[in-house]
């Protein structure tokens, strides 16, 4: 990993890119960089010229393999999903989890076991709702708490501060409920040279992610038509309806989603990962069917804490129809093979992949 | 007892010009005294609210200067002596009611006190207040020595009283806040019982009224052919002669002495500079070929006698005159007695005795590269310094450019490393919010940088009200930052309307800001500056509205704050100090700089300077590494 | 009265802060009780915060001086912190020039960030001691002593060195006058332990090495 730079680069190469994914890393790790909703910015450079911010930062220079490595231990064969042991379906035994959570509820179910189990003692996830349609990152201890933090969110919010947050505490048994950016982050972090908290965490469920909203548009766009102290959740259901739903005290509201893509963060669009390549578990939607999580179980860690949870008969599983499995892949590489033109397009120069460093392989395939 | 209430007259105390100003209003018989406090005037009133319960007198601090001058001009008009004491900027906030109140006429005397500020010591300007008694026609006394500030102030009540006009007496910095020798008169039995009589109309015939303030002029100006303070010294037939006012008048002094020119330069001291004593300035000026004026700041008195020496050029014959025009005086900045001596030399070709210049030179360079340069700062434990560092945040987090318009204050400060360079304009009290105003009007010509004006409590009341209200009529988009700290910091802590005490210190009746803002209808919110990350997130998300929003940064300065509480302890716990390291790179010493923490080379850790911490506990909430504590708390 | 100089001009300099005002009043005030004319400039208004001030004190037994001290001509300056004793040589010391200093340094902002480097206390005094007739550096708090008013300590030290023609007893009755009653005792005492230091070790006139006269 190209290391060597400092809050003053992260401002210029990142920041100042419009590239930052609000994923925190390089927030509460020292007094220069604040994030508020989900700006983030160096409130004035350190001096520094070398360090944690740069290096963590999942829109640095990143390689891939190098990542693979520090986290599976070998490199990746599968170069639209990434390294990863089983893939089945999966959903909530707890009806009542099922249907608080959107779809399968697979997750809630796992913090629910693992904390409850001991396996961790503290979890940092999403509330979905935090006042004014922005969400925000929490650390749950008890596994009743959970219940507000279920439900899908499209504004990332800085989950990885808040982590930073609990480990300068001290909290050093935590499991993390994060989109890609922030598992990428997170592993960075793990990976780094310097001394970091992130070590703490023991258990990271990835979410899939195609794009997420940059909140001061989209709440500006979206103030307009309602109060939004008054929206309750926001869903965007399966193909082929095209809409988001944005359901308020005053009833529905549907919008139109090639609006709402205007307001997409413009550093989704470079984003290489759908499905959280770095995570323990990761787990997502199965197009098309209701009640049901894809379900990617990618390190031996992972694998383990899955036994356990299945002995434990807290999710059903169930095998992944081939046919689903190719339609996933299909569209992680359409993901990747877009953020590479991207980023071509960006850097004007066909070798310049900005923040990634990919393999001959992978190369190949997507360039 | 103070000096202000010693009945002793005769014995020779140490006086500030601004106390001996208000000792010689005391022996004048002062019973009412209303001013919004300003360097260098703000010692006079408070000088008076000391002594007040003592003598009778009746004191406020009122919200602004024309106030404080209606307030006084209310007093007189019931036939009682009153005073009202300013800086030069005060001057123009009270010219409004100076042009109309010279034409009405008063009862009682009244005496308004302008402190000028030369060099703008500590001011936004440097004006000469000088020219507002020529443009009012109302007469103007510049004491020259501390002396003279209590004698002249006295007269100054009987002149007033005799012409039926306010008296304007002009002080410098320089005098106002040096101490000298001042001799002590009388106190007199005071009698005076307020009534209301009689029509003071000013327009009613203006023209007519205006011709009487002439007249009255004229009268002014037979009292001060015969004034005590107008005087000669010097040889009987001096061919050059100084003519000098205020405190020029100890410079020339001295600066003739040190070029050993007492038996060839006369000094022709001039304490009534408006109108001037002709008589007795020709008289002292037949014979005189050359003469230097020596005054502070314009050519006020240079002009006043060029005109003089015009009208009278067939008595007078022909006058070389030198000052400010002939450039041997700068028309600005203060004068002192190295200037004087080097416009003597230079007119008359003398050789001085030069400093060696291998001496200074040596002495400079320590003083420039040797030793580091000292820039003042908020105070340790100063709430501005926190608010400055939200604001800091806040606009970088917006990333849209906003910047910072300010006004004259402590918070003046912040446009320097202070205040992380934040304010970018400052003119006069509520320019900041004014401007900002403005700047929130410019949407339609593509300006989307977000405007913060910050105003001090005390300038709230003072000036920013007009200016919140246009901005909420017109909807402008902008964000007052109110930087409340309980008082009027900058000149000492005098109270203002929401401060609930008066210029005595007893209780009193608050007007909360918030309502104030929230009776105009704009949005406010009120905060603890030193909970940071709070009022940094509030201050970014009011920075995404539009329209006009008030956020109020309330933290009482640390220096009423002390008067009350116990404070706490903080040290360093270096075991946990992060120091140059990657995580703090010094935060607290390099980068938010309270000059409580000092970086300890030895350990290279940060270290708590106990001497000057005020344990404010600012710095403890910002330190990544939880290294800043409490001494004695649990950990 | 007669002075052997005729003005006597004595700089206070120090850091806004300080008590510098305090000082400068109560040395003033002894010199009126010594029937003298005094005069106390104050440059750098006191309201700057942290800033240099400095207090321009000038005793005459003929008439009021002005308040500002010209160039060159002080002749005693006590330092209440060892860098702004320095920084006013330049405008106002001469190879005749006394300086009495306190060598406790208050970091100016730009040390704090570490923009600036503050010289080595010792060397501060060397460089005074080049360029004046004499340096007496007075300890006027020690570490970590706290409460006791190092101004007035400072005001003893220029007491206890004679420079001045004032009488202690109108040091004293000087500083009963201006003092609040529930401070007095602990001025009093910072006063004579200033007095003492100044005759005792404390207070050594450093050597000087090369001294230039006119
Ligand atoms: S993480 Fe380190 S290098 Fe980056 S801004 Fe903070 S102190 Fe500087
Ligand atoms: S680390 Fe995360 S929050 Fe920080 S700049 Fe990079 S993407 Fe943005
Ligand atoms: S902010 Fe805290 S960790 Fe950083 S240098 Fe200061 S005391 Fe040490
Ligand atoms: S507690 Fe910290 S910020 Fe407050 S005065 Fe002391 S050193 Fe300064």
């Amino acid at each position: 990993m190209e290391a060597g730079k400092g809050s003053a680069d992260l401002e210029q190469e990142v920041l100042g890119q419009s590239l930052c994914t609000s994923c925190g890393a390089c927030v509460n790790i020292c007094p220069y960089i604040k994030v508020v909703r989900d700006r983030v910015a160096v409130i004035e450079p350190c001096g520094l010229t070398e360090g944690k911010c740069y290096d963590f930062c999942p829109r640095t220079p990143t390689d891939i393999a190098a990542l693979d490595k520090s986290v599976f231990g070998k490199t990746r064969s599968d170069f639209s999903l990434g390294p990863y042991i089983s893939i089945e379906m999966a959903q909530a035994k707890d009806s009542e989890i099922r249907c608080r959570a959107q779809y399968g509820g697979v997750i809630s179910a796992l913090m629910k076991y693992a904390l409850d189990a001991g396996e961790i003692k503290n979890a940092v996830l999403t509330r979905p709702f935090d006042g004014a349609m922005m969400p925000a990152s929490v650390v749950v201890e008890e596994s009743r708490q959970l219940e507000e933090c279920a439900g899908s969110n499209y504004v990332s919010s800085a989950t990885l501060a808040r982590m930073n947050e609990a480990t300068r505490q001290g909290k050093n048994s935590i499991g993390l409920v994060g989109i890609p950016c922030q598992v990428m982050a997170l592993r960075k972090m793990q990976a780094s040279r310097h001394d970091t908290g992130a070590k703490g965490v023991k258990l990271v469920i990835g979410l899939f992610c195609t794009w997420a909203l940059s909140y001061k548009g989209f709440s500006e766009f979206l103030k307009k038509k309602v109060d939004l102290s008054q929206v309750r959740r926001i869903d965007i259901p399966p193909p082929p309806a095209n809409v988001m739903v944005v359901e308020t005290t005053a009833g529905d509201i549907r919008l139109s989603l090639d609006e709402v893509r205007k307001f997409i963060k413009p550093t989704c669009s470079v984003c290489y990962d759908m499905t959280s390549e770095f995570a323990d578990v990761s787990v997502g939607m199965v197009e098309g069917v209701e009640d049901w999580n894809t379900f990617i179980v990618r390190t031996p860690a992972g694998e383990n804490f899955i036994d356990k949870a299945k002995k434990a008969g807290v999710i059903n599983t169930k095998p992944l129809e081939e046919t689903r499995l190719e339609h996933l892949k299909q569209a992680s590489s359409i993901k990747k093979k877009r953020a590479v033109d991207a980023i071509q397009k960006r850097t004007n120069d066909k070798k310049n992949l900005l923040y990634l460093r990919l393999s001959a392989q992978e190369k190949k395939k997507f360039l | 007892m103070g000096t202000l209430e010693l009945d002793k007259p005769g014995k020779t105390v140490l006086m500030m010009g601004d106390e001996a100003i208000a000792r010689g209003a005391i022996e004048a018989g002062v019973d009412f005294c209303a001013s919004y406090p300003g360097t260098p005037a703000t010692e006079v009133p408070e000088s008076l609210a000391r002594v007040s319960e003592h003598f009778g007198i009746y004191a406020e601090w009122s919200t602004n200067e024309i106030v404080a001058f209606e307030a006084a001009t209310a007093a007189s008009l019931a036939g009682l002596r009153a005073l009202v004491a300013m800086k030069q900027n005060g001057v123009n906030v009270c010219a409004d009611f100076l042009m109309t109140v010279n034409l009405a006429g008063i009862n009682g005397g009244l005496v308004l006190v302008a402190g000028d500020d030369p060099s703008a010591i500590s001011s936004s300007n440097e004006q000469d207040s000088r020219s507002y008694a020529r443009y009012a026609d109302l007469p103007l006394l510049e004491p020259a020595d501390f002396q003279e500030a209590k004698d002249m102030t006295k007269w100054a009540f009987e002149l007033s009283e005799k012409l039926g006009l306010p008296c304007i007496l002009r002080s410098v910095t320089r005098l106002s806040h040096s101490r000298g020798n001042v001799k002590l008169g009388v106190l007199p039995e005071k009698t005076r019982k307020a009534k209301f009589e009689g029509v003071y109309i000013s327009g009613a015939f203006a023209a007519a009224q205006h011709a009487a303030l002439h007249q009255k002029l004229e009268q002014a100006r037979e009292e001060f052919e015969t004034s005590p303070f107008n005087f000669y010294v010097g040889p009987k037939k001096a061919k050059f002669v100084i003519v000098t006012s205020g405190t020029g008048w100890l410079y020339s002094r001295e600066a003739v002495a040190a070029l050993g020119l007492e038996a060839k330069v006369g000094i022709l001291k001039i304490g009534t500079t408006w109108p001037l004593p002709e008589k007795f300035i020709v008289d002292h000026l037949k014979n005189v070929a050359e003469i230097l004026i020596a005054e502070e700041v314009d050519p006020f008195l240079e002009q006043n006698i060029k005109i003089l020496l015009a009208e009278q050029a067939k008595t007078l014959g022909p006058i070389e005159v030198y000052g400010s025009k002939s450039g041997h005086r700068p028309a600005y900045g203060e004068m002192n007695q190295d200037k004087v001596v080097q416009a003597l030399a230079s007119i008359r070709g003398l050789q001085l005795k030069a400093r060696d210049e291998k001496y200074i030179e040596q002495a400079k360079e320590l003083a420039l590269t040797y030793i580091p340069p000292r820039m003042p700062t908020f105070c340790t434990g100063c709430p501005h310094r926190a608010s400055l560092w939200a604001i800091k945040s806040a606009l970088k987090l917006d990333g849209r450019d906003g910047f910072v318009t300010g006004d004259i204050g402590c918070y003046a400060i912040g446009a320097g490393p202070a205040g992380y360079f934040q304010i970018k304009t400052i003119h006069c009290m509520g320019g900041g919010i004014g401007l900002a105003n403005g700047f929130g009007k410019l949407d339609r010509f593509a300006f989307n940088q977000p405007v913060i004006a910050v105003c001090g409590d005390s300038t709230f009341y003072h000036a920013a009200i007009p200016a919140l209200i246009n901005a909420q009529v017109h909807n402008s988009n902008v964000l007052m930052v109110v930087l409340d700290n309980g008082g009027t910091a900058m000149t000492g802590f005098q109270p203002h309307p929401g401060s609930g005490f008066d210029a005595l210190g007893r209780s009193a009746p608050t007007v909360e800001i918030e309502n104030i803002c929230r009776g105009i209808g704009v949005e406010v919110r009120v905060r603890d500056p030193f909970e940071i990350s709070q009022a940094v997130q509030e201050l970014y998300d009011m920075l995404q509205e539009d329209g006009p929003r008030v956020m109020v940064f309330r933290r009482r300065c640390f220096r009423i704050e002390a008067k009350e509480k116990l404070q706490k302890k903080y040290y360093v716990d270096q075991t946990r100090c992060i120091g140059d390291d990657c995580g703090c790179a010094r935060f607290c010493s390099r980068v938010f700089n309270c000059p409580g923490i000092i970086w300890d080379q030895e350990a290279q850790k940060a270290k708590i300077d106990e001497v000057v911490c005020t344990g404010c506990g600012v710095c403890a909430t910002l330190c990544p590494g939880g290294a800043i504590k409490v001494r004695g708390a649990a950990s | 009265m007669t002075l052997e100089k005729d003005p006597l001009n004595l700089i206070i300099a120090g850091v806004g802060g300080q008590g510098n005002i305090l000082a400068s009043q109560i040395v003033a005030t002894a010199g009126i009780k010594e029937g003298l004319y005094v005069t106390v400039g104050e440059t750098y208004g006191a309201s700057q915060r942290g800033g240099p001030v400095m207090s321009h004190v000038r005793f005459s037994a003929k008439a009021q001086c002005g308040p500002l001290i010209p160039e060159g001509e002080a002749d005693i300056i006590v330092g209440l912190e060892p860098i702004e004793a320095l920084r006013i040589i330049a405008d106002y010391g001469s190879p005749a020039t006394r300086v009495i200093v306190s060598p406790r340094p208050i970091y100016p902002i730009w040390v704090l960030s570490g923009q600036a480097k503050y010289p080595p206390v010792e060397e501060v005094v060397q460089k005074l001691g080049e360029l004046v007739a004499e340096v007496r550096v007075v300890k006027a708090i020690e570490e970590g002593e706290t409460g006791l008013a190092a101004n007035v300590v400072m005001v003893g030290a220029l007491a206890g060195s004679g420079m001045l023609p004032i009488t202690m007893k109108n040091f004293e009755g000087s500083i009963k006058e201006i003092v609040s009653p529930k401070d007095l005792d602990l001025n009093l005492r910072a006063f004579k332990k200033g007095v003492e230091l100044a005759g005792g070790k404390a207070a050594v006139p450093v050597p000087v090495k090369t001294r230039k006269r006119k």
